[in-house]
């Protein structure tokens, strides 16, 4: 019997898993003990209480997101336990634990819908699904902010977005390799998991940054090693590529990986399957490859980092990541969402005004998505507890941020005007997508004009 | 039988014995999942899931018993009763 790793999956790849602060009340030790464990793996925090008594004393001294009540107490029932939380814990989420499916209906005829109901025996899909719940009953803003998430990790509804959400849609149906392509902090690792979650629902994603493998080790990591393949392999190590088998593989900074390392990453790729370092059996890999390099296809070419045959594997389905700036109209929605994030993690209720989301917007933002996430969580540090007014910094600039006085680039000096306006009419063209009637308003020439140039440099090339 | 022990009870306390059997084996493949894929041999890791996969199958089918158990009409004791003496004879 073959073992689905499917089912391995979800808990090392969710990464939706927001931390919770659960209190377990139940007099059944062992139910309390291992589902302690398995919300702990699952990244929250737990409590534990064997009496109604105990509960009450706990819910006095502490805060808690999710409440597990066993209705069957020592010393009462949950559902005094429940009577106990109506003003301390008035936000916090019920799950009535039952073996007596009848409670149910009961229940909820008394206490309103706002409760979930979990009849034992439960498995790990119901219990995650409760948090699940849980985690979507968020209030005001922070509901708003989550509802612009597509894939479960996507968050902005500008043209360019609606592009790649389609984009993502399309290659999850496939089995195809894919390579992103964005400026540093666009969010590529959330593509990639967005088209994994498209795609493979529960599958493992495993991530890597070439960047960060080292030179020796690369091919150990990648596709595993025997015991005693060489000094220091005490025991055999199973590699990314198997880990991932049957999900996705996310290279990030494909372009780091060193070129003498390339080619036994190519042959994975064509023969669909690695041998551990050391070993001599072929294993069948059957996962998706999805690559990221933050350099251009025009670099790609000129500083060739990356075979061309390893490109050609890895581009099966290229995808350009659109920079912040193109998307400004998600700017705000970005900063909302990040700030319900931080407002859900420390029980806050800061906001965002209009005349603040219009300053966000008027940023550059070179950092991408990346530096107005930092930007929001800074403002969030210095903003006032006490304030229901998030307090933003009068000047989001940094070492990076583009001067805002037009000058001259350095790269263009020593050329010809001629050089400089092939440079400028072919960079506007590639801005516009092959647009020549933007191209030409941007440029504030006539489409005749447009035309006749790209004509001259067809015929000089 | 004494008064404590109804069959509600034997229920409830059966649910609440096999809710501790899924959990436990979920929590063991989490713990393989997390843990133990870059230490243990592929092969442990496949009899490990294949063995866990089926404790937690016998416990969904005991678990469809159990429902149905609960779903059954009680035995009729009146009925039963009079039936023992016929048996006897």
């Amino acid at each position: 019997m073959r073992a689905n790793y499917s089912t391995l999956s979800p808990f090392w790849s969710d990464k939706r898993a927001a931390l919770s602060n659960i209190l377990i009340v139940d007099d059944d030790e062992v139910f309390a003990e291992t589902t302690c464990k398995i919300l702990k793996k699952l990244g929250h925090d737990t409590a534990v209480a064997s009496s109604v008594a105990d509960a009450r004393a706990q819910l006095a001294e502490s805060y808690f997101d999710l409440l597990m009540l066993d209705i069957m107490l020592p010393d009462g029932s949950g559902l005094q336990v429940l009577e106990a939380c109506d003003e301390a814990q008035r936000e916090a989420h019920i799950a009535l634990v039952t073996g007596h499916p009848s409670v149910k209906s009961l229940v909820k005829s008394l206490y309103g819908p706002n409760i979930s109901y979990l009849v034992k025996p439960f498995d790990l899909a119901q219990l995650k699904s409760l948090l699940n719940r849980t985690e979507e009953a968020v209030p005001e803003q922070q509901q708003e902010a989550s509802k612009g998430a597509h894939f479960g990790y996507l968050v902005g509804e500008s043209a360019a977005m609606q592009e790649l959400y389609q984009v993502v849609e399309r290659v999850a149906k496939t089995r195809a390799n894919v390579l992103l392509q964005g400026e540093s902090g666009v969010g590529k690792e959330l593509v990639a998991s967005a088209i994994h979650r498209a795609a493979h629902g529960s599958a493992p994603f495993v991530a890597a940054n070439c960047g960060a493998l080292s030179k020796e080790l690369i091919g150990s990591e990648l596709f595993g090693h025997e015991k005693g393949a060489f000094t220091g392999a005490v025991k055999q190590k199973i590699g990314l590529f198997e880990r991932a088998i049957g999900g996705s593989l996310f290279l990030d900074e494909i372009t780091e990986m060193p070129l003498d390392q390339q080619p036994s990453l190519l042959r994975a790729l064509e023969t669909r399957s690695v041998i551990r370092v050391g070993g001599t059996e072929e294993i069948p890999i059957d996962c998706r490859v999805i690559s990221a390099t933050n350099r251009t296809s025009s670099q790609l070419a000129e500083e060739a980092c990356l075979r061309e045959d390893l490109y050609f594997r890895l581009a099966v389905f290229p995808i350009a990541i659109p920079p912040l700036r193109e998307r400004g109209d998600d700017i705000g929605l970005l900063a909302l969402h990040f700030l319900a994030e931080l407002n859900r993690d420390n029980q806050t209720r800061l906001e965002l005004n209009e005349e603040q989301l219009s300053k966000l917007g008027d940023y550059e933002w070179p950092g991408n998505v990346r530096e107005l996430r930092h930007a929001i969580h800074r403002a969030f540090i210095m903003s006032d507890p006490g304030s229901e007014q998030l307090q933003l910094p009068e000047d989001f600039s940094s070492p990076f941020s583009r001067s805002s006085e037009p000058g001259l680039s350095p790269q263009l000096l020593g050329q010809t005007i001629d050089e400089v306006e092939r440079k400028l009419i072919t960079m506007t063209l590639d801005h516009c997508k092959g647009n020549k009637a933007k191209t030409a308003e941007l440029l504030g020439i006539s489409l005749k004009t447009l035309y006749n140039r790209i004509k001259t440099y067809g015929d000089e090339d | 039988m004494d008064n404590k022990t109804t069959p509600e009870k034997l229920l409830h306390d059966l649910r609440n014995q096999l809710n501790n059997i899924f959990l436990n084996a979920e929590l063991a493949k989490l713990e393989l999942a997390t843990e133990s894929s870059q230490t243990v041999s592929r092969e442990d890791l496949d009899a490990s899931l294949a063995c866990i996969n089926l404790i937690l199958e016998a416990s969904n089918r005991c678990s469809e018993i159990v429902d149905k158990l609960a779903d059954a009409p009680v035995p009729d004791t009146a009925v039963m009763s009079q039936l023992k003496p016929s048996l006897e004879k």
